[in-house]
């Protein structure tokens, strides 16, 4: 019982630190606080899901990724471009405006019933121990790694990502030495909406199925970001993994005493116990303020 | 004859009402409001409307003290609402106390609410401000559906709100409830925004204000920031609390649905579109976005419908259209509505020759 609410929240956990790295992305790269991450996830899975109709699986899924980027790519052009230099509450409603934008799109082509979501992988589990482990946990679980893996080679090994790097390192440096800044921002825009898009199928996958409240995962973001840290990658993925089974077994041990639904409320209240001791997170720089 | 207003001692420079065209203006909306409920003596709907407004008046006008003014970002402003809803309705129902009390206590609940969550406003700021109150809005969500408390709640299904009675006379029964309510929640709303604009112009809202701006420039002259954030963390839950309670009993029932994340971002979204830091920017902004689903709802969705593919209802298209106008805004004026017409007005009077 412990191994199997364990092994579910390493896979949940994986899922959310690959979202939280594009939420941490934005924000080092623009210092940008994105309210619509949780939006961009479910907007990924429904685009997924339509695609689906009438293209094989595993197209739909590369199309939904592609065109995720775009839109991204998009909202950085249109809507936060203007914006930089903005008070931070002018950017968390701009962000929140975008999320209600796309929430309003997906209640106006698909309404707000549940979807069944096609399944990548196969249908079945295998058994270890008296440990169930369903094949669209290891799937998604090897995915998620997989693009986490990705995620740190794009940003170590390419030079875009060296760029993106020294962006959110010194943006006046990076600008003398002949970075573009603005396609740095837009292109973290669109991998943010990229890994979010594949959070979004990964999910819908273990769910096995999606409705417009998908986008309550941006909250749990908020929990994973918080924990590891606004600005740290390792961070996110380590705040990832332990928000996801803080959740799995909260809800498994937790859930029956307190009533129905703790399993969404104590990632934040986990949040907001790390705020109280650990402001900056897990590994997040303290910020020094000078007036 | 002067040739325009001079003001000759401090007290007329620092009057409440310091132009003539204000005394003007004031006396026109009090005449205004005085007459609004007798002209629509019989359209419910109209006096629905500006109840409505009314009370959700009074709960802007808290989120703007303390986001307008003393900067500390909110985004649990409904749990708020919630806290003093439920604090009436509840000791409404189980002490039996009168509709005034009841009013109070759920403000004074909020109140100490808002101070346990202005807390951490110590140590937290922007952002991780922003997430705690968000996180409070989910742990009082939780907290009013959950179902080992529905005894006290009444869980998702909600409560029934007891009559208002008013010194014996027992408001919300009456038919044409409307009517008397807007007696009721009229004269509470103006009494609030004048308490509020008095407010900021004192010692208190200056120190907000400093804060605002930066709070340690402002701890390092004098002000006791920790003080003043918990104070303005006190007053915004306050009117909350007011306009919670007053909902809860306008509309007779409560459940959790009235108080989600939506109306705290709708909330933050009356200040931005109305203007941030300016007590008419809260009217302007509150009118704005509660007008909104309504013009929304009778005009253009009849309009539309004949010609686009998908299915817009007012449920998929009043976020769409508020999440491009929030946008809009704050791309093009970020100052709100009020910066606006201050434009305008500024245009207006240079108008032929705009030099």
């Amino acid at each position: 019982m412990v191994l199997q609410s364990l092994i579910n929240g390493i896979t949940i956990g994986g899922i959310y630190a690959l979202i939280a790295l594009g939420f941490v992305l934005i924000y080092k790269a623009s210092k940008v606080l994105n309210f619509a991450q949780g939006e961009l996830v479910m907007m990924g899975g429904f685009m997924c899901l339509a695609l689906s109709g009438f293209l094989p699986i595993w197209m739909a899924v590369v199309l939904a990724v592609i065109i995720s980027a775009f839109i991204g790519f998009l909202i950085e052009k249109v809507v936060l471009k203007p914006l930089i230099g903005e008070p931070i509450l002018s950017v968390i409603m701009v962000t929140l405006g975008i999320a209600y934008m796309l929430r309003g799109l997906v209640l106006a082509v698909w309404g707000p019933d549940i979807r069944a979501f096609p399944q990548i992988f196969p249908e079945g589990a295998f058994e270890v121990n008296g440990v169930v482990i369903p094949y669209v946990y290891l799937g998604g679980l090897l995915l998620s790694l997989m693009a986490i893996i990705a995620f740190i080679l794009f940003f170590t090994r390419t030079t875009i990502g060296v760029a993106m790097r020294a962006v959110a390192d010194d943006q006046q440096a990076a600008m003398s030495l002949g970075i573009s800044v603005e396609k740095i921002f837009a292109i973290s825009w669109a991998i943010s909406a990229v890994v979010a898009a594949i959070g979004g199928i990964l999910v819908g996958n273990i769910y096995g199925g999606i409705n417009v409240n998908f986008a309550f995962i941006g909250l749990k973001v908020f929990a994973v970001v918080i924990l590891g840290g606004l600005d740290s990658v390792l961070g996110a993925i380590v705040g990832g993994i332990i928000i996801g089974v803080a959740e799995s077994v909260g809800g498994t041990y937790l859930e029956p005493f307190v009533g129905g639904g703790f399993k969404d409320v104590f990632p934040l209240l986990l949040m907001l116990l790390i705020m109280a001791i650990k402001p900056y997170g897990l590994f997040g720089t303290e910020r020094i303020e000078r007036v | 004859m002067p040739s325009g207003v001079f003001k000759t001692s401090y007290a007329e420079d620092m009057a409440f009402i310091r132009w003539p065209i204000h005394r003007i203006a004031l006396t026109l909306a009090a005449i205004f409001l005085l007459t609004y409920p007798f002209v629509f003596r019989n359209n419910i709907y109209m006096l629905y409307w500006a109840n409505y407004i009314a009370i959700f008046l009074i709960a802007t006008l808290g989120i703007n003290i303390l986001t307008g003014y003393a900067g500390q970002i909110s985004l649990g402003h409904g749990a708020f609402m919630a806290v003093g809803a439920y604090a009436s309705t509840i000791t409404a129902i189980k002490l039996g106390l009168p509709f005034p009390l009841t009013v109070f206590i759920g403000a004074i609940s909020s109140m100490l609410f808002g101070l346990i969550f202005g807390i951490p406003s110590l140590k937290l700021k922007g952002f991780y401000l922003a997430i705690a109150t968000l996180a409070a809005q989910y742990l009082v969500d939780f907290l009013l559906v959950n179902p080992k408390l529905a005894w006290l709640t009444g869980g998702s299904s909600g409560l029934i709100v007891p009559e208002a009675s008013l010194m014996g006379f027992e408001i919300t029964k009456l038919s044409g409830s409307d009517f008397y309510f807007y007696f009721v929640t009229v004269p509470l709303a103006v009494f609030f925004f004048i308490f509020a604009a008095n407010l900021t112009r004192s010692d208190v809202g200056r120190a907000w204000v400093a804060i605002r701006d930066n709070d340690i420039a402002a701890e390092i002259m004098g002000i006791n920031v920790f003080k003043y954030k918990l104070l303005a963390f006190a007053i915004a839950s306050f009117y909350a609390g007011i306009a919670g309670s007053l909902w809860a009993y306008y509309i007779g029932y409560l459940t959790p649905e009235h108080y989600t994340i939506a109306l705290s971002i709708d909330f933050v979204a009356m200040i931005l579109i109305g203007g941030l830091g300016r007590h008419w920017g809260s009217l302007v902004g509150t009118v704005f976005v509660l007008t909104l689903p309504e013009v929304l709802k009778r005009v253009i969705i009849p309009a539309i419908s004949g010609f686009v593919p998908v299915t817009f209802t007012a449920e998929s298209l009043r976020p769409i259209i508020f999440g491009a106008i929030i946008i809009l805004f704050l791309i093009a004026e970020p100052h709100g509505i009020v910066e606006l017409l201050r434009k305008v007005k500024e245009y207006l009077r240079l108008f032929p020759f705009p030099y």
